[in-house]
């Protein structure tokens, strides 16, 4: 057995172990608020050489790496179906009420025909004809160009997410660098700060990540392009498409396709999917206006028995129609030019009374659809499709809230286990410092004993 | 299970769900409606701007019919003053057939009728707005003149009509020779330029060939005023369809595009409700802790 010295050591280590679970409670609770932020734990070990007492074997971050990879793997759904969602809140607006939209104004242009085939040769009637269509032509190229602006949006929003990657990706190579620098000691600050930036750079796009043996974390895009290998980061890079529209390119490839979820994926499938759909279906419908009216209107005679002209300025192609979309200017600036008359007889209504009947013909979509089926199924879509983004987005949320709960349940902080603990441990230090003094005292006794012969 | 800090804490997402819902039920019952932008019921919508697509036809027709109402109670007025002047004529002639009638009544007879030719005149070239209604579709060029010294047609025989409901359309421009003429060889308004040369010579034949023609053109006249009477009735029968048709599709969209204010206000206090429970559940949490016992 050991002297009284030996105790006097022992009882010192064990005042110095109490003292670092005070300084771990301390620890957690500190950062209780701290994002990405595992509990510590001290890990505490009997002393084997043979001089008894306890040591300090190091503390160690609480981690669960299976569900901190479903963490990492559910926020960028989430995140996708988000930035649809947001994305599309500003198409919706677009679109407006029913009666307000595109729909009101078809009504109001086709009313206009109804009230110049009751009144042919009315000046009033013909200027109420060319006024309804010119604002026509102007709802149709606002929300064309609120369609476009839309587009831009999510661009921007593409840009701003890949220099927000460049970003990420550059924080974890550097962390990747001072984890593999500090050989495994007091790393789990660093590895906390590492999987913070992982989850935020998840939220941007999806991404796969393997360990390495240093500590570090290879990331790459999910088609296996890298995006950090050990210190080293791989920018992703903006180009121009003939569009106008960003490219994002990494290591040489273009990887635009082949980013899915996250915010990216999110914004690109708006981008170049969605809105290029209503963009098509708002062309196709400028487009049979347009068509079906000239066609009518050309068959027809204008109020000076001349033939009729095209009523609309002639779209040559469907894209760009919507925007394109006008009121001939030969029309606009002679309100006798419009043709009502099928015969050349100025009170010949048959021409205005064919184009009113359009509102209800379905003359788009090959013979299935009116122009008013054609607006509604473009509401619809839209509707329909940020409906849907908001619905996943809510349940893809809860079932990531319900990942980061069991998460919380291993890394998360609680403050009655901390208060335990520092009652746990200042109890024990009472405790050594007691047997230190108790030593001290039996040590002084002895000394006194042996002063004294 | 262990219960950090932060899911004590936490919570506050369910307090912003708790909110969202309030302020949509909010919304509904501050407008009145349950369809604010796409989103809120796709399906809806789509029936909703089809529906107010219909009803704004329908209001097109019932705006025509009353149009074409006005113009048939003109054309009525019209074609009843010809009747009128038909019967006046007639009688005039009458009046002077046989022997007895001197030159002097004759001659009163003839000034007649030639009062009647000329409101006939006036009542055949009768424009609306500008438009001649007896011309056909040759709106804009009088209908009768007189072409080398007869009543020349110059309209044409093609009826003006106009969409009053779905099927359903009515004539607003007549063709004012299938009225003056017929089948006749020529107009009334010749015939009675003819009636007033037999009428001021004492030509019995004449004078009964004219009133035969009078007669004819008497018919003409009342089968017109018939058929206007047919198609204004055609134009109220439809008008109760559109009145119907309309509120038909007017319930049907506003099922959809309406808020149900009962509904909408139920569901405000139930999210106020949720919304405080939130409220409640993140500022009550873990308020003590073992440190409040520690001190």
């Amino acid at each position: 057995m050991s002297g009284l010295f030996s105790s006097l050591s022992m009882a010192a280590r064990s005042l110095e172990a109490q003292r670092a679970g005070l300084d771990v409670a301390g620890q957690n609770i500190a950062n209780l608020n701290t994002p990405g932020y595992s509990r510590r734990r001290l890990d505490l070990a009997e002393v084997v050489n043979g001089t008894g007492g306890v040591e300090v074997l190091g503390t160690r971050a609480m981690r669960d790496r299976v569900l901190d990879t479903r963490v990492r793997t559910a926020i960028p759904d989430a995140a996708r179906e988000g930035a649809i969602g947001n994305a599309l809140a500003l198409v919706e607006t677009a679109i407006g009420t029913p009666g307000q939209g595109i729909d009101g104004y078809l009504s109001a242009f086709f009313d206009a025909f109804s009230a110049l085939s009751v009144d042919p040769t009315s000046t009033v009637a013909r200027d109420g004809v060319i006024l309804q269509g010119r604002q026509l032509a102007s709802a149709l190229n606002a929300t064309a160009t609120r369609l476009a602006d839309s587009m831009q949006l999510a661009d921007n929003g593409v840009r701003d997410a890949v220099s927000q990657v460049n970003r990420l990706t550059d924080q974890i190579a550097t962390l990747n660098d001072a984890i593999a620098a500090s050989n495994g000691v007091d790393v789990d600050a660093l590895k906390d700060r590492q999987r913070t930036a992982i989850e935020a750079l998840s939220g941007l796009t999806a991404v796969s990540v393997l360990s390495r043996a240093d500590g570090g974390v290879d990331v790459t895009i999910p088609s296996g392009r890298a995006l950090v290998i050990g210190g080293s980061q791989y920018d992703v890079t903006l180009g121009s498409g003939p569009d106008g529209l960003a490219t994002l390119s990494l290591g040489g490839a273009t990887i635009t396709s082949e980013i899915m979820n996250g915010t990216i994926g999110g914004l690109l499938h708006t981008r170049d999917t969605l809105i290029p759909g209503y963009q098509t279906r708002l062309d196709e419908l400028a487009y049979g206006v347009a068509q079906e009216v000239n066609t009518l209107h050309q068959g027809g005679f204008d109020l000076n028995g001349a033939a009729g002209t095209a009523f609309f300025t002639p779209s040559a192609a469907v894209a760009g129609a919507a925007a394109a979309f006008a009121v001939a200017a030969p029309i606009q600036g002679n309100p006798s030019l419009v043709a009502a008359s099928q015969t050349g007889a100025p009170g010949n209504n048959q021409v205005a009374l064919a184009i009113a009947a359009l509102r209800a013909q379905p003359v788009l979509a090959g013979g299935t659809m009116s122009v008013t089926d054609a607006w509604a199924q473009l509401a619809y879509h839209v509707g329909s499709d940020a409906d849907s983004a908001r619905a996943e987005q809510g349940s893809l949320n809860d079932v990531l809230r319900q990942v980061e709960r069991l998460r919380d349940q291993v890394s998360g902080v609680s403050l009655d286990e901390e208060a335990a603990s520092m009652m746990k441990f200042q109890r024990a230090y009472e405790a050594n410092a007691k047997f230190f003094t108790v030593a001290d005292e039996m040590l002084q006794t002895l000394m006194r004993t042996v002063g004294g012969v | 299970m262990r219960v950090t800090f932060n899911t004590a804490y936490g919570g506050i997402e369910y307090v912003n769900i708790a909110a969202g819902q309030m302020a949509r039920a909010r919304q509904q019952v501050q407008s009145g409606k349950r369809l604010e932008k796409a989103s809120d019921d796709p399906a809806a919508m789509q029936r909703t701007i089809e529906g107010r697509a219909e009803m704004r036809g329908i209001d097109t027709y019932a705006r025509t019919a009353d149009s074409a109402m006005a113009r048939l109670t003109t054309l009525d007025t019209v074609v009843s003053a010809v009747v009128d002047k038909l019967q006046q004529a007639t009688v005039a002639a009458v009046s002077v057939r046989g022997t007895i009638a001197t030159q002097p009544t004759r001659d009163a007879a003839a000034l007649t009728l030639e009062g009647v030719r000329d409101a006939l005149v006036a009542d055949l070239n009768t424009s609306i707005r500008g438009a001649y209604v007896f011309g056909g579709t040759q709106a804009t060029t009088v209908p009768y003149a007189r072409v080398s010294g007869r009543w020349t047609y110059q309209g044409n025989n093609t009826p003006v009509s106009v969409a009053v409901g779905t099927g359903r359309s009515v004539e607003i421009a007549l063709d004012g020779q299938a009225l003056a003429q017929g089948s006749d060889t020529t107009n009334v308004l010749n015939e009675l330029e003819t009636l007033i040369v037999a009428v001021r010579a004492g030509d019995n034949t004449g004078i009964g060939d004219g009133i035969t023609a009078l007669g004819r053109a008497f018919s003409r006249a009342t089968r017109t005023q018939t058929q206007i009477g047919v198609d204004e009735q055609s134009i109220f029968e439809g008008q109760l369809q559109l009145t119907a048709s309309r509120l038909a599709v007017l319930t049907r969209v506003s099922k959809d595009e309406d808020a149900d204010l009962a509904g909408a206000i139920a569901e405000m206090n139930r999210a106020d409700v949720a919304y405080r429970a939130a409220l409640g559940a993140v500022g009550t949490a873990s308020r003590t802790s073992l440190l409040d016992y520690l001190r």
